[in-house]
């Protein structure tokens, strides 16, 4: 088995900083991410800073594999990872999870069409290819990413048929993109900004749309948004969506770390200690993957795990550390301020709230709503017990898609809070790896 | 003290379950006490095979009478529990193994039972079109088959409650003690009284049956499971080798369930357990041997772990206590228990009425431990 002294799950803006740091001071660093090159989501195709972050980590003498798919991380450290034909393992005496974020599940009436997807998804096709919509679209959804890729594809000539923005009223509510720059410091730059209103001031914009549904027989053909004012109807073979992102929590949870729920953000976020420390392990989680904060705190935090990772394997002593974090987290502190703000002004809907029993929770199993419910009914009343009783989240993606649904549905079903509910557990592997890889295991 | 029920069952599992299903039509007021929930443990977590082939000589009895109660099990629960009689296969892959099964059933035959029969390279081909060609021939048992472990204990559970019985689930019984010529089960919300109790707490069985000095060497087993895709139907009967650890079935749904007693890293503390991936690849590497054509390109979807526990004689302990007869156990199942589950709670409850049974408990005693 292979060994090395930190190994990092993920080569985002988290992973890529803190691999590069963590070299940089003479420890053994193995990054493992399972797209083809470096960036992960914001600096994908070495957008952003990615393509320097990454030589930068190289140049220290990080080591990189791509295409590693991790399916499993133990209590012990062991990683087992599949490069596509084979599975390996790694064990490694601290481990950095800089997984990232996903997209927040939304269910609505004809989500599973196919023609409704991501805007997550829509952007990363464009970043890994170019790739834009042709022809009529339609955009729904809250908070900066629709803008930022309204202003992305603006660029290329694309826009959608129109936006229908979900933002919810009251709080600082939806009205304030429109003004951007008027209060406080906003989620773009200046130039962003600009581009950003002039991509909207050239597409047609529902505002608070509490409710979309997608028609179609075998795809979309149509959507229908329910505004306080009534009803619209738009043609369209597709549809992108986009309700904020969550912290992807399946390796820590597989790790058994505990989370707690973040109201104000609607996501489950994992227990670490200031420096992003698992306690009492040799665990680190930077990045989204802690708590959505962006790239710029995700930086930060991949600095800051890094030091202290290399103080627990005694490289650095407790002073640098000390010192070096000090000025790191007042940093990352401005930028949570800024978090909140955003966090304020899109807040992220209740997705179990008026869900119809005909609504799709679960993809891959096509578990209903109301199937939930059902169980519910008969003693069911957690995410686990659920699953067991309706295959919810048995499915080819695990549960990525339908826990955080799935949880909220529950909790709201049998009135309690989120931490009470909790999640569902995560078993082995974390993304389907084919018999053949497993069984070529490396001993 | 006034008795809270006629019978406590400690464990929630499938044995639990059946003794207070069988109890409870035989008009006893039950009460069962699960630490977690119905079905969380093995009962929950196995392969779901219903096999009478290949059986301890002990327990072919109880697996034949169990497998004609899973025809009738819709009867029972109310549910089929996804119940199929697709057959049991256990496949010989060289000559000297050919020549060991063949034995077994001369064997068999010779004790008077005929439910286990060879079947020569021909017909496993012709049964199991897709099973590797070196194979050279199986035994089989037609009418076994294989169910649906989640469904069968939700079927359990619910009809445990639909005839009175109440569910404690989240409660963990601490000790069973004998006072008053009774018998009281403590929890930690205090404790429950009555003059019967059962001890099907599986892995954990051990542990409360030595409160009351009844030793069993019982060793908490966390055994691993793999889960594929959905896969086009292609091999009906559950496959097992006489050559290698493997248990092997497509359900219903197209997913291929594969198992065969490797053994995971078991938390008995905890209740939690971790896979050991050496021995994952090895079970997957034993399926792929026997279906190299169907399995080039599946994939795994999830793997995991139930802990079971294991007696040092690989054999169940179904009795009465030794310090109070009032108290019957029935755990240690030792990886096999999920087949006789709808018969156990009738051998348990017959023993704790005292009413006769026409099979026979005796390698099931506890003193056969010293
Ligand atoms: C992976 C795997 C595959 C298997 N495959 C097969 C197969 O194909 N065919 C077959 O016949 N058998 C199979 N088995 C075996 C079968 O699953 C078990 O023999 C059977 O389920 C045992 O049932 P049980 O009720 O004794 O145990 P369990 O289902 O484990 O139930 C015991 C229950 O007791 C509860 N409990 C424990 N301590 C306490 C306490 N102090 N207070 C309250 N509650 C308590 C536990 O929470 C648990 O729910 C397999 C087992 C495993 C793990």
């Amino acid at each position: 088995m292979e060994e090395t002294e930190l190994a990092i799950i993920g080569a985002g803006p988290a992973g890529l900083t803190a691999a590069r740091a963590a070299a940089a001071r003479g420890l053994a660093v193995v990054v493992l991410d399972e797209n083809p090159a470096a960036g992960g989501q914001v600096w994908r195709g070495g957008a952003g800073g990615g393509a320097e972050a990454f030589a930068r980590a190289e140049r220290a003498g990080a080591t990189f594999r791509f295409g590693a798919t991790v399916w499993d991380v133990t209590a012990e450290n062991v990683i087992a990872w599949s490069d596509g034909a084979k599975s390996r393992r790694l064990q490694a005496q601290a481990i950095l999870v800089a997984s990232g974020s996903m997209e927040r599940p939304v269910a609505f009436k004809g989500w599973t069409l196919p023609g409704v997807m991501g805007v997550g998804a829509l952007q990363t096709a464009f970043k890994s290819g170019g790739v834009v919509p042709a022809g009529d679209w339609v955009m729904a959804g809250s908070g900066p990413l629709p803008l930022l890729v309204l202003a992305e594809f603006a660029a290329k000539g694309c826009k959608p048929k129109a936006y229908l923005d979900t933002t919810m009223r009251g709080g600082l509510g939806g009205a304030l993109p429109y003004l951007v720059g008027a209060i406080g410091k906003p989620e773009f730059s200046r130039g962003l900004r600009l581009l950003v209103a002039r991509a909207l001031s050239s597409v047609k914009v529902y505002r608070w749309v509490n409710e979309i549904e997608a028609l179609g027989q075998d795809r979309i053909e149509a959507v229908v948004a329910t505004l306080g004012s009534g009803t619209v109807r738009l043609e369209t073979p597709l549809l992108a969506v986009h309700e904020g992102v969550v912290p992807q929590t399946a390796i820590a949870r597989l790790l058994g770390v505990e989370h707690r729920w973040n109201e104000l953000r609607r996501a489950f976020e994992p227990v670490l200690d200031a420096h992003g420390r698992v306690e009492d392990r040799m665990l680190w989680i930077a990045g989204d993957g802690a708590g959505i904060e962006g790239e710029a705190s995700a930086v930060l935090q991949g600095e800051i795990a890094a030091f202290d990772i290399g103080h627990a394997l005694e490289r650095i002593d407790t002073q640098t550390r000390d010192r070096r974090c000090g000025w790191l987290r007042a940093q990352r502190a401005r930028q949570q301020k800024l978090r909140r703000f955003i966090d304020h002004r899109y807040p992220p809907p209740e997705l179990a709230r008026g869900l119809e029993d005909e609504v799709i929770v679960c993809r891959c199993e096509r578990v209903t709503a109301g199937a939930i419910r059902a169980a519910i009914a008969e003693g069911a009343t957690g995410p686990n017990r659920i699953k067991t009783f309706t295959r919810c989240g048995m499915g080819l993606c695990q549960g990525r898609m339908c826990g955080l649904l799935l949880s909220e549905l529950t909790a709201l079903t049998t009135k309690r809070r989120m931490d009470e509910v909790g999640a569902l557990r995560i078993r082995p592997p974390l993304k389907p790896v084919r018999l053949a890889e497993l069984a070529g295991l490396e001993p | 003290m006034s008795p809270d029920a006629d019978l406590i069952v400690v464990g929630g599992g499938l044995m639990g379950l059946s003794a207070a299903l069988h109890a409870a039509k035989a008009g006893l007021a039950v009460v069962v006490v699960e630490r977690d929930w119905p079905g969380r443990h093995a009962s929950g977590a196995n392969a779901g095979g219903v096999r009478s082939l290949n059986r301890h000589d002990a327990e072919i009895p109880l697996a034949r009478a169990a497998v004609g109660m899973w025809r009738e099990i819709e009867a029972l629960v109310d549910d089929d529990c996804g119940f199929a009689a697709s057959g049991q296969v256990r496949v010989a892959e060289d000559d000297a193994q050919a020549e060991l099964l063949q034995a077994r059933v001369a064997r068999l035959e010779a004790m008077g039972y005929d439910h286990e029969r060879w079947i020569d390279r021909a017909e496993l081909g012709a049964r199991v079109p897709a099973i590797a060609q070196h194979c050279t021939g199986a035994i089989c048992v037609d009418d076994d088959g294989h169910a649906d472990p989640q469904r069968t204990t939700r079927a359990f559970a619910a009809a445990v409650q639909q005839a009175g019985v109440a569910i404690e689930a989240g409660v963990t019984a601490l000790a069973i003690e004998p006072g008053g010529g009774a018998l009281a089960v403590s929890t930690a919300t205090g404790r429950l009284v009555a003059p019967l109790v059962v001890n099907a707490a599986g892995a954990w069985g051990a542990g409360l049956a030595g409160c009351l000095g009844d030793l069993v060497p019982l060793r908490p087993v966390a055994l691993q499971m793999v889960v594929t895709e959905r896969l086009a139907p292609f091999v009906r009967p559950v496959i097992g080798s006489a050559g290698r650890q493997l248990s092997f079935k497509q359900v219903p749904t197209g997913q291929v369930v594969i198992g065969g007693g490797f053994e995971g890293i078991a938390d008995a503390a905890t209740g939690l357990s971790r896979l050991d991936h050496p021995a994952l690849a090895q079970n997957v590497a034993n399926a792929r041997a026997l279906f190299p054509g169907p399995l080039a390109d599946a994939r795994i979807l999830r793997a995991w772990a139930g802990i079971e526990g294991v007696t040092a004689d690989g054999l169940p302990v179904i009795d009465r206590s030794r310090a109070h007869p009032g108290l019957v156990h029935a755990f240690g199942f030792s990886a096999h228990g999920f087949a006789l589950s709808p018969l156990v709670g009738r051998l348990v409850v017959d023993l704790l009425l005292d009413r006769p049974s026409n099979l026979d408990l005796q390698p099931f005693r506890l003193d056969r431990f010293p």
